[in-house]
């Protein structure tokens, strides 16, 4: 890429880790074009250099740390980076997306993607400064949790304004969802980025920098960005982030949507006073990530038994997961819970989804108290959730039981463990539920990265939830029956998922899609900021793209149609609440009308060759095409 | 000798200019110069602050107070620390995205702090800049930098009492606070209306609210 790049920096930092050497190279412009940055680009550098079928955990994965050409500018929410890797968790494409000021730091320091090869011997940390691309030996911090890490190192390499990426004890343990944690409570949660980067004995990242990111038209950008910043302000679902993701418990409760008792149910009976206790006693304030219009972020602390200093969060994902899943009610535990979770580095999805199937494993007989060290996993058992949650992110005892995952858990139990569990791909289910409203099982069982609700877009905000997204001129379907399961479901999810890779591959948060930021604005602000000139049609094409590169990549590593069944466990109907005795009936019919949608065979999955031609991805398909027979 | 004197004690007056005529010995050839530089710096005042009028109500003095400078205030506790209005600070004035070159800026610290923190346009760096590149913009009431003059010497930056005064990285200039000539952009930026451009009794309001809140919540914790 030239030199004076606009909206990108234009450079990548290519690590070696084994050695420590530093390549500094220009970034592509033409693939930057095709898949835009953040995730598209790191797709593309996967893909070319990731061999089929290594292992995830060794020296020959490699760590994508990418931002986009909107991260670090005045664009809205434009403080992300995404992890990229092979996840340890699913064993294939794995993504993670973080907010904090980190992606933007990285920005102004200079790079817009760091590329992360290799093995060091020794653990060792990062530093990044205007440029200057230093490894430090890590062995005052290793060992050391989230918060002390960053203390440490901002003294020691004497930069208090530095943002630093970093990961707890879990990622060095190697637990298999183990995150990546910036700016204290950001994690780049899901997938286990932590652990690929323990894996390469690199304790953290720290950055800061003060150069420039020019953009190539700025009296278009600002106005555009103006324009964004007026409808996002004024949009009526902006006010309802304010209360932060957990804000929504209670609603999510009410449409059946937060998975209850290991998703035996859709509705907590106690979500309302749940959500009352937690801004009664923890709520401390709001705070945002860099450059947030919204300010979701919540700020809390808990005090009494479980006291915790005041920190980031809790956001809906891990309340759903750390109390009604489990069925704890004590908000006092869930501060505490999500703490030792932020200290530690561990996704609380995972961590939460982990404990509560442990719960009903426990329940069913499938492990006894002798298994699980003496204690007592009932349901609701707040003190257990709470040692539980040390013991994997130290894999102690069940602890490492635990730490490799439902799909390795349940190969250590045995005994049928694998058929209750829900999980698509290895990846746990996260705090919703497609029994209230049908989209999401399509979601859920093709989301590339296995099963996520968010990445690339969570459909089933369009039902139940009642959001547009801007996407009615693009042929977004209006729901009349959310437990319906037809072909609009399948076109819902597609085009959704096209949509919401967006951000992604720009590099910012997914949340102002949902609060009036709609397809035109986006594409508005990348061509005002690269001057690419490209339509919001072109935009969604773009994500398209990504998607079945990435999608290309798992097929490369095996999977195939199997792959995206739902697991059993939604095919049974909830047992009360709003979304009584609905289930997934017809899951399969789904699939094949999404299949048609995407252009891709019906009988194993895999993309056809005219459509990767159609989306200008033939050297993908030629590649593909050594590997497995596509038609 | 003093020249002139600003009387705004009461809220409601408006600002009296007193010149202290030299009535005895006049000789007019001496005293000529200065009292037509008297007169040039008494109408130069007036027209900033806006002209005293014959009449001493409260209405016709609200209406000229309309005039007067405004202050660029942070509303205490509504700071989410985003760091939006250093971006946008930054795009204004340089058509770059980058905090580093913006004139304000956003504190966060641990346990809980985010607060922008914008400069004071008290003007003690107009003494202390040894090439006299600062004056203050007798319109907006702001403390300006010469960017055509600074030499980067950074005594401003030493003398700034709560350390909002800053270097360019590129241009080495002293970055400050200008108030965008009357129509700062930080406070349209920002989402949380966390920022405001206030008239000065309002101001001063907020201003004393924040060292307020510090003192109370030290005596709340007891010292």
């Amino acid at each position: 890429m030239r030199r004076t790049a606009f909206g990108f920096v234009g450079r990548i930092a290519r690590i070696d880790l084994s050695n420590g050497k530093v390549k500094k190279e220009h970034m592509d412009e033409k693939i930057a074009k095709r898949f835009g940055g953040g995730v598209g680009y790191a797709a593309k550098v996967l893909w070319d250099e990731l061999r089929p079928g290594i292992d995830p955990l060794g020296a020959d994965n490699k760590l994508i740390m990418a931002t986009g050409p909107l991260t670090g500018t005045l664009a809205p929410n434009s403080g992300s980076y995404d992890a990229c890797f092979k996840s340890p968790l699913t064993g294939v494409w794995g993504e993670s997306r973080s907010g904090g000021r980190w992606g933007a730091f990285l920005k102004h320091a200079g790079y817009d993607i760091l590329i992360l090869e290799g093995k060091s011997k020794k653990p060792v940390y990062l530093t990044i400064l205007d440029g200057a691309i230093e490894m430090e030996p890590a062995d005052a911090v290793w060992g050391k949790t989230v918060s002390q890490t960053e203390t440490i190192i901002k003294g020691e390499i004497k930069e208090p304004g530095c943002s630093v990426a970093s990961i707890g004890i879990a990622g060095e343990k190697k637990v298999r969802f183990a995150c990546i944690m910036n700016d204290l409570d950001r994690a780049a949660g899901r997938c286990g980025g932590g652990a690929v980067m323990g894996s390469k004995n690199l304790k953290a990242i720290a950055v800061n920098g003060h150069g420039d990111i020019a953009v190539a038209n700025p009296d278009e950008f600002i106005k555009v960005v103006k324009a964004a910043e007026r409808d996002i302000v004024r949009h009526p679902e902006s006010a309802g982030f304010l209360s932060g993701t957990i804000g929504s418990f209670s609603t999510a409760s009410h449409l059946g949507d937060l998975p209850t008792k290991y998703g035996w149910t859709g509705t907590w009976d106690k979500a309302d006073e749940f959500h009352d206790a937690y801004l009664n006693t923890n709520y401390v304030k709001n705070r945002a990530c860099w450059a947030c219009v919204l300010g979701c972020g919540r700020y809390s602390e808990s005090k009494g038994k479980w006291r915790t200093p005041p920190h980031g969060g809790p956001e809906y994902e891990t309340a759903g997961s750390m109390t009604a899943f489990c069925l704890v009610e004590d908000t006092n535990a869930l501060i505490r819970a999500n703490y030792l979770c932020n200290m530690h580095g561990l996704d609380t999805i995972s961590t939460g989804h982990m404990i509560g199937y442990a719960m009903l494993c426990y329940e069913k007989g499938l492990i006894i108290k002798e298994d699980t060290d003496g204690i007592e996993l009932a349901w609701g058992n707040a003190e257990a959730l709470l040692t539980m949650i040390e013991k994997i992110a130290k894999r102690e005892g069940f602890g490492d039981v635990l730490a490799e995952g439902t799909r390795g858990a349940a190969r250590r139990i045995g005994k049928g463990a694998l058929d209750i569990a829900l999980q698509v791909k290895g990846l746990e289910m996260p705090m919703h539920d497609p029994r209230s409203g049908k989209s999401l099982a399509i979601q859920y069982g093709t989301a590339n990265r296995g099963m996520c609700h968010i990445h690339p877009q969570e459909s089933s905000a369009c039902e139940g939830w009642g959001y547009d997204c801007g996407l009615r001129p693009y042929g977004l379907p209006v729901v009349k029956d959310r437990s319906a399961e037809n072909r609009d479901k399948a076109f819902m999810a597609r085009l959704l998922q096209d949509f919401g890779v967006g951000p992604d591959i720009l590099g910012t948060c997914k949340f102002p899609q949902f609060a009036g930021h709609t397809l035109d604005l986006y594409a508005r602000l990348l061509s005002a900021a690269t001057g690419w000139e490209i339509s919001d049609k072109e935009l969604l094409k773009l994500g398209e793209r990504v998607n079945n590169l990435h999608r290309c990549f798992n097929i490369r590593e095996g999977m195939r149609r199997s792959d995206d069944m739902i697991p059993p466990g939604l095919k049974q109907p909830h047992a009360t609440g709003t979304t009584k005795g609905i289930a997934v009936t017809n899951y399969e019919q789904m699939l094949d009308d999404y299949y048609d949608l995407r252009g891709w065979d019906k009988g194993t999955g895999i993309p056809r060759r005219r459509t990767l031609d159609e989306l200008g991805l033939s050297d993908v398909a030629d590649e593909l095409a050594k590997h497995v027979e596509i038609r | 000798m003093r020249r002139t004197q600003l009387d705004r004690e009461s809220r409601f007056s408006f600002p009296v200019v007193t010149v202290h005529w030299p009535c005895k010995s006049y000789d007019a050839a001496r005293h000529l110069p200065e009292l037509c530089w008297r007169l040039n710096e008494l109408s130069r005042k007036t027209r900033a602050l806006g002209k005293p009028s014959r009449s001493r109500s409260p209405e016709r003095a609200r209406r000229v107070m309309v005039r007067y400078p405004k202050m660029l205030v942070v509303y205490p506790g509504r700071c989410t620390g985003c760091g939006r209005c250093s971006l946008h600070c930054s795009f204004a004035h340089e058509k770059v995205n980058n905090p580093a070159k913006a004139r304000i800026h956003v504190v966060r610290h641990e346990p809980y702090v985010d607060s922008a923190v914008v400069c004071w346009q008290c003007g003690l760096c107009i003494q202390s800049c040894p090439i006299e590149a600062i004056s203050r913009n007798r319109r907006t009431g702001a403390v300006v930098v010469d960017e055509e003059r600074c030499n980067g010497c950074g005594q401003c930056q030493l003398v700034c009492p709560i350390g909002v005064i800053t270097m360019d990285p590129t241009k080495v200039v002293a970055l400050k606070c200008d108030l965008c000539n009357g129509d700062p952009a930080c406070v349209k930026g920002c989402p949380y209306n966390a920022l405001g451009y206030e008239r000065p009794e309002n101001g001063s309001y907020y201003r004393r609210l924040e060292p307020a809140l510090v003192l109370g919540r030290k005596q709340m914790r007891g010292g």
